[in-house]
């Protein structure tokens, strides 16, 4: 309140001390046209005498510029003139008498503990003649402690206000940021609720059906149900899981086993998951990678990430290709899972390592699955210090690649 | 008199064979269909006296079906209930402000059973 009171006043000081700006041109209030304080202007040929007399006639006056046709050639303030006229002139009037005959015997003292915004509004409010002249700064007992230059004022009270200023930005972005946090939260919140309570229901369903059924004698019926109740159970194991592991490796209690990997031999059995569950469809799914390619890492991990890109790759390609290569440079280890599928949208590849993205959009949900397999995937990939890009075209297919270095040693397997 | 006839549109098939056979049980006659598209034509074609409506389905959400269908029900008097496995909270508020007649959460036979037949109990018309 203080603060802002304080900066009101030296604003409206200010405008009184502004001049009515010069010329037919409105100058930009932002630039320095819009601050000028006078235009008082000698020609350089004067003589000094003249121009002293001018400054002792006008008291307002800070300062006179040399102006030959309409250039300004020089500049001469009341402090320099004084300065050059005490060494002569002054000294034959002042030397021998006390210095309180040429100091101002009123000047403006304050309090150390007066705020900045007042202490400036106050140096504002001082008659023109004296408005820049230092402040004075007493203790509470009147002692004099020193003095304090207006530009020092001025300069920290514009600090003050443009920090004052950052720090409201940074706070509403804190705020925004927390606001965000919290929409993200509820939003994973309720769809974590629904697919667990999705499997549930239909087990609480199936189960229903099939006491019915026990007690009609049909066994058919019971015989039809225990297939679905298998489904749904594995399903709601499924989503447990992947929740389980979401927050697990979110809250970075996911260990990390590191050991020696032979990447050939872990491609062909992610290759051979690829093809049992691409079934029918006319896919081939083909391997590509260097023998004896080993990179230490955690093969459990590993396995996992690339399990989760083959499903999705068989999950999303109803015909052509699917292609996991593997190959190596000094930087590290690139193993590529590229299909000829559907390919995602661009619009859609921002969220796509987002928990339950698919579900934020209904158009894409049109595959079984919980939303949560790519969103493991990237976490897995950087708790091994690597990474997943992905490269796609709407109807041509995608690419996802996972980069690891050759030791993927993270901090916590080396403790 | 005639079987009361329920309408169920729900996109996921497990849920939608266990609500059919559950409801099927009680006497009620049930349709059941897999999308919100086509659901329209489905209700004025088999004058169901009650729909059931999934809340997450693609491409149409059960809120947006029931924006689009509620206008005619009203002229028939059909009744319309949400019925999903969100949040019972979040079921109830969803009913509330559609201005439907209610919400069954999945997973709940005996809850199904009791709404659905307390609704269609003496085929009284629709009121608050």
């Amino acid at each position: 309140m203080h603060l802002a009171r304080g900066v009101v006043q030296a604003m409206e000081a200010a405008a009184r001390l502004a001049p009515d700006p010069v010329g037919p041109v409105v100058p930009d209030p932002l630039s320095v046209g819009a601050l000028l304080t006078g235009d008082a202007r000698v020609h350089p040929d004067d003589l000094v005498q003249r121009v002293a007399s001018l400054f002792f006639d006008r008291p307002e006056l800070d300062a006179v510029a040399l102006v030959a046709e309409d250039r300004p050639v020089g500049l001469l303030t009341r402090g320099r003139l004084l300065l050059k006229l005490a060494r002569n002139f002054g000294h034959e009037l002042y030397a021998r008498k006390p210095v309180t005959r040429i100091a101002d015997l009123a000047p403006l003292a304050l309090p150390s503990d007066t705020p900045l915004a007042v202490a400036l509004a106050r140096a504002l409010a001082r008659p023109a003649a004296t408005v820049f002249d230092d402040v004075i700064v007493i203790a509470d007992d009147g002692r004099y402690l020193g003095h304090s230059s207006f530009r020092e004022l001025a300069q920290h009270q514009g600090m003050a206000l443009q920090r004052s200023g950052l720090e409201r930005e940074a706070a509403v972005a804190r705020a925004r940021g927390l606001e965000e946090l919290e929409r993200v939260r509820a939003r994973f919140l309720a769809h974590a609720t629904h697919e667990l309570r999705s499997p549930v229901s239909a087990i609480a369903a199936l189960a229903e059906l099939v006491r019915m059924a026990c007690e009609r004698g049909n066994l058919d019926q019971v015989r039809a149900k225990v297939p679905m109740l298998l489904r749904a159970s594995a399903t709601l194991r499924g989503t447990v899981n992947n929740i389980l592991d979401l927050s697990k490796l979110e809250a970075g209690r996911m260990d990390v086993a590191v050991g020696p990997v032979h990447v050939s031999t872990l491609l062909d059995e992610v290759a051979t998951l690829a093809r049992l569950l691409v079934g029918d469809k006319p896919v081939e799914v083909s391997v590509d990678a260097p023998h004896g390619l080993v990179v230490e890492t955690d093969h459990h991990k590993l396995r996992q990430i690339l399990v989760n890109l083959a499903s999705n790759a068989a999950k999303f390609t109803d015909r052509g290709l699917i292609v996991v290569r593997a190959e190596a440079d000094r930087c590290g280890v690139r193993v590529a899972i590229s299909d000829t599928g559907c390919g995602i949208r661009e619009d859609d590849l921002p969220r796509l390592f987002v928990p339950f993205g698919q579900l934020e959009d209904a158009h894409t949900k049109t595959h079984a699955g919980t939303g949560l397999g790519l969103a493991i995937t990237r976490s897995l990939a950087s708790l091994l210090r690597g990474r997943v890009v992905v490269q796609s075209r709407r109807g041509e297919g995608s690419t996802f690649t996972l980069e690891l270095p050759h030791a993927a040693v993270p901090e916590e397997a080396t403790r | 008199m005639s079987a009361r006839k329920i309408l169920i549109v729900d996109d996921d098939e497990l849920h939608l064979v266990c609500a059919k056979e559950l409801l099927e049980a009680e006497g009620y006659e049930v349709i059941a269909h897999r999308t919100a598209f086509g659901a329209t034509e489905l209700l004025i074609r088999s004058r169901p006296d009650l729909v059931l409506i999934d809340v997450n389905m693609p491409a149409l959400s059960g809120e947006g079906l029931i924006a689009i269908l509620r206008r005619r029900v009203h002229a028939t008097g059909v009744k319309l209930f949400l019925y999903s496995s969100n949040d019972e909270d979040a079921l109830r508020s969803a009913a509330e402000r559609l201005d439907i007649d209610g919400y069954v959460c999945k997973g709940d036979p005996d809850e199904l059973r009791r709404k659905v037949g307390g609704a269609l109990a003496a085929g009284r018309p629709r009121s608050a």
